[in-house]
């Protein structure tokens, strides 16, 4: 049938403030095939980190998942499982990479440390050496050198640091990798490399990944199909190809728009909040989405 | 669709799409419970002090101006009924309780304010310059801060007082203040520190102010809250080491203080005679007053610094 | 790789021994700024107090000698440095011929030993039920005990004392009312003995622990929850790690650095609590010391025994410090 690794269904993510409650993800629908890079796209506060957290069960007060279905590998409802399954299920099929320069790494556990418990936790490998050998090939895998094994983050680069939280992820050869902003707090030349990093790494385990960002050029060069967010929907998805030559929604126009061209001088364009609001109020009368082509999907309004 | 029970530990009802739960927001952050209950509380202990110095005969704190080791009203001791005449019954020297209350108090409440209030100012000047100034001014100022910190006050004033026994208000004050400006100092060199790199300081900086108008019109009306709290912080403090070199022995003993007056209940076995009053009453009141202190203290704190509020 | 390098041990110890210096000075100032012969002060008042003292010229000469009073000052302050430092602090006058050194030596263990256990016990359990309090994990019924619990630790620990001494030794009887051991019991490492030792010391602790808790708790449980809430800790459970080991080897090990800080800061109140709470319980300690000897007025022993107070305490900080990076593998130098 569908060799689905990640089937989103109507997804709703509310956050409940003693104000009023925001409504982050307004339900959603995304599928991931297996071996397929998918890009989720979209602005800040588009709810995209909010379903990546959502689909890993890692939301914090005061979000809620309210409604909707994640399934897993086509049989593990993932957001019903108990916390026990959940976490044998957490690394070994689903991974996660933060933007990892910033905080991710435990300051005081050194790097071997910090990959090997996550491994220890889901694996028995008693001896020593192995376990050792089996982490600094991973380090190998990433591109970084033997000395980081017994280093601390704090003597780690931003992009050396990323490529740890790859390599930490990429441990136990989940189904799914999910990237979170992967780039985002690097420079150009690291995040180059990191990008790269990263899909060396897929493409070697066969892993499937799901990239957030909001960065839609690094985008354009990661992912075989990308879905487009805005305040929670999502407006359009397709092959990054399709969607980028042929964008059908206005949203994602404007947002291709917004790609600077290095062949011609392009007038600033952004979206002012008037246009945005229509967008988003036409969304929450219908958000349903129609095939306009072959796999490429768009919300009616 | 299974609705079922997903975030752990969230304990947050689920609630319907379009609901909306509204809880008014609180406007005034100084309306905080802890800062207006504790700064009630002192305030009615310092009123009753000096209200009642006026109708209450002072003099009763003089030795032998008192039946010895009366009892509190409405209590009975070796043979002695309490009577209205010493409310709060009287030590074994013939000491009015109540007398020694409302002179102490007020007394040793003073001096730790008095000597807060000088180390605060010290820790302003300091705390200012080092962070606003920062290069030599900040290491001097650091080290100075940092040397005298770790040397108990105790201690130094034990010394102090055991060779200078009779020193007056003031000069108690002066005293406990040498080691009242290292905490204040510190706190606002931090603040400064902080607040330098704010844009609002940057702002001020682009449009020519000098650094002294900066200092005081920017920043200080941020700190306000935060000041008075070191101020509080800074009594509790002195007052608690000039209660414990009191307690200890030292201190004048021509001024009747809480703190003397539980050093003669101790020499005098007052815990094993069971003359609780003699004791127990000045330490209440004494416990009162640094809880109270203690409130004001993290209310201000709230008030200065939203994070801290109702986690 | 540790952060403890030559510089910061250097710089930390510096610290100290500036610290050591200032107080030694300061002492002395303070001892020669009384108008007159300090030591023809001293025997002057206590001879007030206490009518003709015995053999005083003998006492005088003794101490003329040994701080050459005679000689300009700046020599009297290095001699007075010198003999500091090497714990030489002359004779009692009370107690004569007693030196002072032995008497601190006779009360410095249970002073030591007193603070020692109060500090463990508060470092560890505090430290403890505050992770406990700050923890996600934790059953919310427990969690409200604790907020208006703390206002307990505005109290001193002496007043505390106090109460104590009253309610559980005068009244209640359960514990007795001065010293360190039963005299009855012969020392050494057998069980009469501890079991004494142990009893003896409940109150006294209890009186500095009960105030000083509050304050480890508190701010355990405030790092707990922030430090709860870093990326890192979301990565961890993430990883699927078991909810115990990420609050122990995540969460707790970052929070207890800033504790330790927090500890050395603090240090300084609680040996002053202790010098009261060893005078009110009896404890012989040195608190007891300076307590007796501000009663007979043995100013020698006064001066003394503050220094060895003010050494402790700086010195423990000193240990503080020194630890600090051997556990935090960021420092790497001076700057906090």
């Amino acid at each position: 049938m569908n060799s689905y690794v990640l089937d989103v269904r109507k997804l709703k993510v509310d956050y409940a403030t003693s104000m009023k409650t925001i409504q982050a993800v307004k339900g959603i629908s995304f599928s991931i095939q297996k071996g397929e890079t998918l890009g989720l796209i979209g602005e800040s506060g588009s709810g995209k980190t909010t379903t990546a957290m959502a689909i890993l069960r890692l939301l914090q007060n005061p979000g809620r998942v309210v409604g909707g279905e994640v399934i897993l590998n086509s049989d593990i409802d993932l957001l019903t499982l108990s916390e026990r399954e959940l976490r044998k299920v957490r690394w070994t099929e689903l991974a996660l990479i933060t933007q990892g320069s910033m905080n991710s790494l435990n300051p005081t556990m050194r790097v071997c440390e910090q990959i090997a418990d996550g491994i220890l936790a889901h694996k028995e490998m008693n001896d020593k050496n192995e376990l050792n050998e089996y982490i600094k090939n991973l380090l190998k895998l990433v591109g970084l050198p033997e000395r980081v094994f017994n280093q601390f983050p704090h003597e780690l680069s931003g992009g050396m640091k990323q490529r740890v939280c790859i390599a930490m992820a990429a441990s136990l050869n989940p189904s799914l990798l999910i990237a979170d902003e992967p780039t985002s707090a690097l420079d150009v030349i690291t995040q180059r490399i990191v990008a790269q990093t990263l899909l060396d790494i897929k493409e070697r385990l066969n892993t499937s990944l799901l990239i957030i960002g909001h960065d839609i050029g690094l985008m354009a060069q990661m992912a075989d199909r990308v879905a487009v967010m805005i305040d929670g929907f999502i407006v359009e998805v397709g092959t990054m190809q399709e969607v980028l030559s042929s964008p059908e929604h206005q949203y994602t126009q404007i947002l291709v728009d917004s790609m600077p061209s290095i062949k011609r001088r392009k007038p600033l364009t952004a979206i002012d909040e008037r246009t945005r609001s229509e967008i988003s109020n036409k969304l929450c009368v219908s958000s349903e989405m129609t095939e306009v082509t072959t796999g490429h999907w768009v919300a009616v309004n | 669709m299974k609705k079922t029970d997903f975030v752990e530990n969230t304990g947050v009802e689920v609630l319907a799409e379009d609901g909306c739960k509204k809880r008014p927001p609180k406007d005034n952050p100084w309306k905080n419970s802890k800062l207006i209950i504790g700064a009630i509380i002192l305030g009615i202990l310092i009123i009753i002090a000096f209200v009642g110095q006026l109708f209450w005969d002072k003099t009763l704190v003089n030795v032998g101006s008192s039946p010895l080791n009366l009892p509190p009203v409405g209590n009975e001791y070796r043979d002695q009924i309490g009577n209205w005449a010493h409310p709060l019954g009287t030590d074994n020297s013939g000491r009015d309780i109540l007398a020694l209350v409302l002179v102490g108090l007020p007394h040793s409440l003073g001096i730790g304010f008095v000597s807060a209030t000088i180390g605060l100012t010290i820790g302003i000047i300091f705390g200012f310059s080092a962070g606003y100034l920062g290069g030599r001014v900040d290491d001097v100022i650091r080290l100075l801060s940092d040397t005298t910190m770790n040397i108990p006050a105790l201690l130094i004033l034990i010394i102090i007082q055991s060779l200078i026994p009779n020193a007056g208000f003031f000069a108690m004050a002066l005293l406990l203040a040498v080691f009242a400006w290292q905490s204040p100092t510190r706190v606002l060199r931090a603040q400064v520190l902080s607040m330098k790199h704010a844009d609002y300081v940057k702002l001020a900086q682009l449009s020519g102010s000098p650094d002294q108008e900066i200092m005081f019109k920017e920043m200080m009306p941020n700190l306000m809250p935060f000041l008075i709290s070191q101020l509080t912080a800074g009594t509790s403090y002195s007052v608690l080491i000039l209660v414990g070199v009191e307690v200890l022995g030292l201190g004048s003993q021509k001024i009747p203080s809480l703190g003397i007056t539980l050093n003669n209940a101790i020499n005098a076995s007052a815990i094993l005679r069971g003359m609780w009053w003699w004791w127990g009453i000045p330490t209440i009141i004494l416990i009162v007053v640094f809880m109270c202190l203690l409130l004001i203290t993290v209310g201000l704190d709230e008030v200065s610094n939203p994070r801290l509020r109702d986690h | 790789m540790n952060g403890l390098t030559w510089k910061y041990a250097l710089h930390r110890i510096g610290i100290y021994l500036l610290t050591i210096l200032i107080s030694i000075t300061l002492i002395f100032v303070i001892s020669r700024a009384v108008p007159g012969d300090p030591i023809e002060n001293m025997w002057r008042q206590l001879e007030m107090q206490k009518g003709q003292i015995e053999g005083v010229d003998l006492i005088i000469d003794h101490y003329k000698e040994l701080f050459g009073l005679n000689e300009p000052i700046g020599i009297q302050y290095l001699k007075y440095l010198w003999n500091t430092v090497r714990f030489e602090f002359g004779v009692s006058f009370v107690h004569y011929p007693t030196s002072v050194s032995s008497m601190i030596g006779h009360a410095l263990p249970w002073t030591l030993g007193l603070g020692l256990i109060t500090t463990l016990i508060i470092f560890i359990f505090g430290n403890g039920i505050g992770a406990v309090f700050g923890w996600e994990r934790t059953p919310k019924f427990i969690k409200t005990i604790i907020p208006s619990s703390l206002i307990f630790t505005s109290i001193p620990s002496v007043l505390a004392a106090l109460f104590l001494l009253s309610i559980f030794s005068k009244n209640l009887g359960w514990f007795p009312l001065a010293g360190a051991y039963n005299s009855n019991v012969t020392q050494g490492w057998n069980w009469p003995y501890i079991a004494s030792v142990i009893k003896y010391g409940f109150l006294p602790v209890l009186s500095i622990l009960l105030v000083n808790i509050g304050w480890t708790i508190l701010g355990m449980r405030a790092m707990v929850v922030t430090i709860g809430g870093a990326d890192y800790v979301r990565l961890a459970q993430a990883k699927g790690l078991k909810p115990f080991y990420i609050l122990k080897k995540y969460t707790v090990r970052n929070a207890l650095l800033p504790q330790l800080t927090s500890l050395a800061l603090s240090l300084g109140g609680l040996i002053s609590g202790q010098v009261l709470v060893e005078s009110i319980f009896s404890y012989p300690g040195m608190g007891m010391l300076i307590f007796r000897a501000i009663r007979e007025q043995d100013f020698n022993v006064i001066q003394a025994t503050s220094y060895m107070f003010i050494l402790i305490t700086a010195t423990s900080v000193l240990l503080i410090d020194l630890l600090y990076p051997l556990i935090d593998p960021r420092i790497t130098h001076g700057e906090d």
